[in-house]
Parts: C-alpha cells; structure tokens; sequence
C-alpha cells in the first residue's frame, strides 16, 4: 500500500499516480502538474508543462463526471485505503453484484421488453418509459441474467426508481 | 403603427430571443412564467414578469386563460406564442384575436389548415406543390392501415396527423411490424396532441431534410430568405442545422424557393414560416409539412442573411409592409446551429435534470450563442431539455465548422449532461465535413462511432494528474455529495504542490 498515491479510473483504465519526492508521475510517466487557484466550487484548475486545464467538475454516484474540451469524462478517484477496502469488497459477490437499472426520470411505463430469466446484453432495451410526451428505451447497463421486474406497464414511476434488476 | 408593450407566452432561450428583439424595437416585453420558472432567465429578461400557474404545462404555459389574463392585467397589445406550448396551436390564436389582441403569426385559419396534416397535403397538391405519396386521410383502421402500406409500397412511415417533433411518429420496415408499431404511435399521438390519428406515407430512401424560410405580410407580398439543412437528426429530433445545403444546386434552390413561396400563397399565410421538404437521393423534393410559427433553429437564416425575423414577425403582427424583397436577400457565409440538450447521449438521449452550478460559454468570432440558461439555472424534467443553441457562422462552411468547434471545446458547463461532445464529434465527423450523410446517419453511423471514441493516453495523463491533485490537495477522495461540496471552498484547500516543478522547469 503506498501512501502517496492516488488512482484515476477511467472506465477503460486505472491510472496510477504517485507523488513523489520529485515530483508527479502518472503510471510512471512523469507529469509536472501545477494547481491554480480558482474562486468556484468544484473546479479543477490546473497547469501542466505549457497547458492550462479547467473544468468544473460533477459529483456522481459513477465518480467525478465533468466536460473538458469538448469530451465528457467520468472517473473514479481513490486514493490506496480505499482502492484496497473496494478490492476486499470485490472479490465474490460484489462484483457481480445485482445491478439495479432505475428510472432516469420520472415517467410512466409503457413497455416491459425484458422478461425474469432472460439473458440481456449491455445496452439492450428493457423497459420503455414516457417522459415529457416521447417514448424513451431505459437499457441495460451492463451484460446479465433479469431477475427481477419491479414495474408493471402503465405505472407510473419516481426518477431512480428501480425498474428491473439483473445480475 | 408598432406595439408598445408584447407578452412572450413561452419560455426558455426562445422568450429571450423574442424579448432581445423587442427590446431592441423599443417595445416592452411581458414574461409569463410558472411556479417551476420562479427564478429562470426569461423573468429577467424581460421588463415585467407574471405567474400564470402551476409547473405542469397545462396549468400554466399551455394555459389560454391565465396567458390572457397576464396579457390584461399587463396591458400588452400582442402575444408572441414563440416556438412549441401554443405556437401552433389555432385555437389559441383565435382566442387571441377575440380577446382584442394581436396573435404575432398566421391567422387560425391558415394555421388550422397546415396543422392538420391531410389538409396541407391536399392544399399543396392543388398549389403543384410536390408531395410525398401516402394517405390522404388518417387511418382508421389496422386492417385499412395495412392495406395502404402495402399499396404505397414498404418501408413506410406512420405519423400523427396533429404531430410534430418527431412523437407519434414510427418506421415499418414490413407488414409483420405494422400492427404494433400502430399501437404505439397511436398511443404516442393521443398522449402528445390528445388525437392519436395517424397517417401513412412512403419513406424515402437516402433523404435529406431541406427547409425554407419564408416571410409574408397582409399585403400579399411573400419572399423566402432561403434554406435550411436539419439531416442531422435522431428519431426526427433535429441535432445540428445550417445553411445553405451542400445538396442543392443554385437551379434546385431557385425551384425550391418558389415552390416554398407557393405553398404560403395557397393557404393565405402571413407572417414568419418554414415549408419542410424531403429531398431525395436522386434530387427530388417533395412537401413534408409547414410550421407555422418561428423556427429553432432560425438564427442560421438570419446570421447568412442579416435579416432579423423576429423583428419583422412583430413589424408583419402590425400590419407594416414587408419592404424587404426576394432580390435584397443575399445570403452571405455559411452558419451551422448545435442544438445544446441536457441530455445523457450513452443513454440513448435521455434527458437529465440538475441545477447548473457553473458556465462559461463560448464567444467570439462568428459566435453567436442562443441560451436560456445562466448559474443556478434549475434544468427540470417539466419542460423540453433544449437549454441553448449556438451557432458558428464562416465565410464558408469549412470555417462556419471550425468556428462551432472551437466554441463547443470553450464551453464549461456542470450540473447537467449535456449533447456538446456528440455535437462535436458530429460536427468534426468526417461524413459531416464531406456532405455525405441523409437523415438517419445518427442512428446508423454516428451515435455507435461516438460511444467508441475516448481521448488519447496523453490527455487522460493530464486530466488524471489535474484531478488526483486537486482532490489530494482538498484532503476529500471521497465522491460523495457533503465532502464534494467542500472542494474549492475549504480555505486551507489549494496548496501550490508541483510549483517547484514548474519553477525549476523555467529556470532550466
């Protein structure tokens, strides 16, 4: 466990950064990162070698979403305590944990398109929920086994409320 | 003689736009808002603010009488309906014009005949107006529905005949997915518009969606300000729009044009409108429908033709002469619209709601930006997701995308996802930038290619040295909502590690 470094997750690809006694390195690659101060919450700012970065930055259930230069990032940052008490966490069950896909807005169901027992992949429609007047496809966040419908069709349902679970 | 006092019945980027322009015009605007909108942008912009209801449209924004009763207690002479809620709606301008007010777009009468869709078709038709083949009548049956399909000949497109906005609209590739794709707009149409009629018509292949803008005032003088190019679309919602098209030819413009113009004269229409066409792979157009009110995406006509149309919709609602003629109209340049959503675009375009803590947008050369939205903006589920549309105008079209590029990368914004990194990549998209695409290449090309792209190993460096800093220096790793809200707020916070790099970097 190092103390002195902090984990960036992309989704696609953990990287590593160690601050060290000479200086920031990301996955070995040294990275001369400066802060500068900014007045609003929130916000990164920061100078590296010749280039700025700045962005204002959401705190999600996913991680840190924010839109930098035209491209939306969502990353997870942990710093070793907590990289290792998720990794504990993970090994069995919890990664392959129920996952919930809940109601992005609130709506009413018009459409159930999965059924209990059935195999669905990673952006597979399941349930269709009408949302100011159009008919939108919540779909499947990842690939998995339906375990459970929690909604019937025409029902109305509250922004994330847990629509169908699978595992 | 010139109203002096105009209510906006609507909200969002397009009560400011109207409101700019009546400010410009001398003339005092009246915003009318609803106990969502307390707070929003269009109450400020305007000169007087009042409630009319209840967050829900149809208590407030949809609602004739408390807009009528604002329009009363505030003293305006004419409504501006704006684009969507009531714009057009006839009844809503017949109740104007029987209030003593003035409804600032076509009579009821002209907008009751080409809101109907089955009506326009007929009318066009007479006017030699090209139309697309398909049902004169909604149907009314599934047995008559399929019938007619397979008369006019598969693919097919069932649309409601009161819609718009792409709902209640639905493609049927064949006769087995006739009958649930039926259901489903009928379903669609009567939740949307209250009638579920639905009509069938021949779906073209390889179409473009072309639009022309045109202006006529109660003198019987109409002109058009050209064409507008909206193929960049997902399920009939437009995306990016720009003029002038890539796909017509100055002949084609001029045929157009005129057809456009014809199609005005033969329902009576006056003030601002657009004539939609479908143009096809072999350069055939046809009449898709006429909407009879201002357009969301109008800045593109008006930044190549310099002709303000909001101006002239309230000059034309005054009975003034439209002095402005077919040979002034000059386009100049190249100006293409991104159509900024509050939408979650890996979802399938879900619209998102948050309150918008921080923004920057772009300026600049050739920007101009179109918003309804400012810090502290609450973006709810009530209304449409459309928060802001920013335009990049060129001398040509390859500058007009350059510039809309750079301005989509300056844009700052959180609190909300939003569609400006698809409407870059569109944009910047190979495809985009040759001309070569019809109205379906969002689904059938762009939006996977989209979900596939990240940024380079270089960039990811940076950003995940940026963020790991900051949120180390801030002592808070944790994600979560109450320690988030410290970051950049904590006194002790921002330290200067990684300053000493960067000094002995320079001395070096």
């Amino acid at each position: 466990m190092e103390d002195n470094a902090v984990y960036v997750h992309f989704g696609h690809h953990e990287y590593k950064v160690i601050f060290g006694k000479n200086g920031i390195t990301v996955d070995g690659i040294p990275v001369p990162v400066e802060l500068l101060p900014s007045a609003h919450r929130a916000f990164v700012k920061a100078r590296i070698r010749d280039q700025v970065l700045d962005f204002p930055i959401d705190f999600t259930e996913e991680g840190a979403r924010f839109l930098f230069s035209g491209h939306e990032y969502v990353v997870r940052v942990e710093d070793s305590r907590q990289r290792m008490l998720r990794s504990f966490a993970a090994t069995g069950e919890v990664h392959r944990a129920a996952l919930s896909i809940k109601a992005p807005m609130p709506g009413r169901v018009v459409k159930i398109e999965a059924k209990v027992g059935e195999q669905v992949t990673r952006g597979q429609g399941v349930v269709v929920v009408e949302a100011m007047k159009m008919e939108n496809e919540v779909r499947a966040p990842g690939d998995g086994t339906v375990k459970d419908i929690r909604v019937k069709e025409e029902q109305t349902v509250e922004k994330g409320e847990v629509l169908v679970v699978i595992e | 003689m010139m109203f002096q006092k105009v209510l906006v019945a609507n909200r969002g980027e397009i009560a400011i736009r109207v409101m700019r322009a009546c400010r410009e015009m001398g003339v005092r605007s009246v915003a009318v808002y609803s106990e969502a909108d307390r707070t929003a942008l269009h109450t400020q912009m305007a000169d007087e603010a009042h409630l009319i209801g209840g967050a829900v449209a149809a208590e407030s924004y949809l609602n004739f009488e408390r807009i009528l009763d604002a329009a009363k207690r505030s003293g305006a002479q004419a409504i501006h309906p704006g684009y969507g809620f009531l714009a057009e709606n006839s009844g809503f301008a017949k109740a104007v014009k029987d209030a003593g007010l003035i409804f600032i777009g076509p009579s009821a009468e002209a907008m009751r005949a080409m809101g109907s869709k089955t009506e326009a078709r007929r009318m066009m038709k007479s006017a030699g107006v090209p139309i697309i083949p398909g049902t004169e009548e909604a149907v009314g049956s599934a047995l008559e529905a399929s019938r007619a399909a397979a008369q006019i000949g598969y693919p097919v497109l069932l649309k409601a005949a009161l819609g718009g906005g792409g709902k209640g609209m639905r493609i049927v590739e064949k006769e087995a997915d006739l009958k649930e794709a039926l259901d489903a707009a009928t379903r669609e149409a009567r939740g949307a518009f209250g009638d579920g009629s639905i009509y069938i018509e021949k779906f073209l292949e390889g179409p473009r969606h072309i639009e022309f803008q045109i202006l006529a005032d109660e003198h019987s003088r109409v002109v058009h300000l050209g064409e507008r190019e909206c193929s960049i679309q997902r399920r009939h919602q437009k995306i990016i729009e720009e003029t002038p098209s890539v796909a017509l030819t100055p002949e084609l413009r001029e045929e157009m044009g005129a057809a456009a113009v014809r199609a005005a004269r033969a329902c009576g229409y006056t003030n601002a409108g657009t004539v939609e066409c479908m143009l096809d792979a072999r350069g055939r157009f046809y009449f898709l429908e006429m909407n009879t009110r201002l357009q969301v995406e109008h800045p593109v006509t008006e930044m190549v033709t310099g002709v303000d149309l909001v101006k002239w919709q309230l000059r034309i609602a005054a009975g003034e002469k439209l002095t402005l003629t077919q040979n002034q109209i000059v386009p100049r340049g190249h100006a293409i619209e991104a159509r900024l959503y509050a939408e979650d675009v890996t979802a399938g375009f879900l619209p998102t709601t948050g309150t918008i803590h921080y923004l920057r947008m772009p300026s600049g050369p050739g920007i101009r930006e179109d918003s309804g939205i400012a810090e502290g903006s609450e973006i709810s589920s009530f209304y449409d997701p459309l928060f802001s549309k920013l335009v990049g105008w060129g001398g040509n079209r390859a500058e007009a995308i350059s510039r809309l590029a750079r301005a989509l990368r300056e844009y700052r914004i959180s609190g909300v996802r939003t569609t400006i990194p698809f409407c870059l990549f569109v944009i910047e998209h190979l495809n985009f930038q040759n001309g070569d695409y019809d109205t379906r290449i969002v689904d059938t090309r762009l939006l996977s290619e989209f979900l596939e792209i990240r940024a380079s190993a270089d960039t990811e460096r940076s950003v995940a040295a940026a963020i790991a800093l900051s949120t180390k220096e801030n002592g808070s790793l944790s994600p979560d909502g109450e320690r988030a809200a410290a970051v950049g707020t904590k006194k002790s916070g921002w330290k200067w590690t990684g300053r000493r790099d960067a000094l002995s970097e320079t001395r070096m």
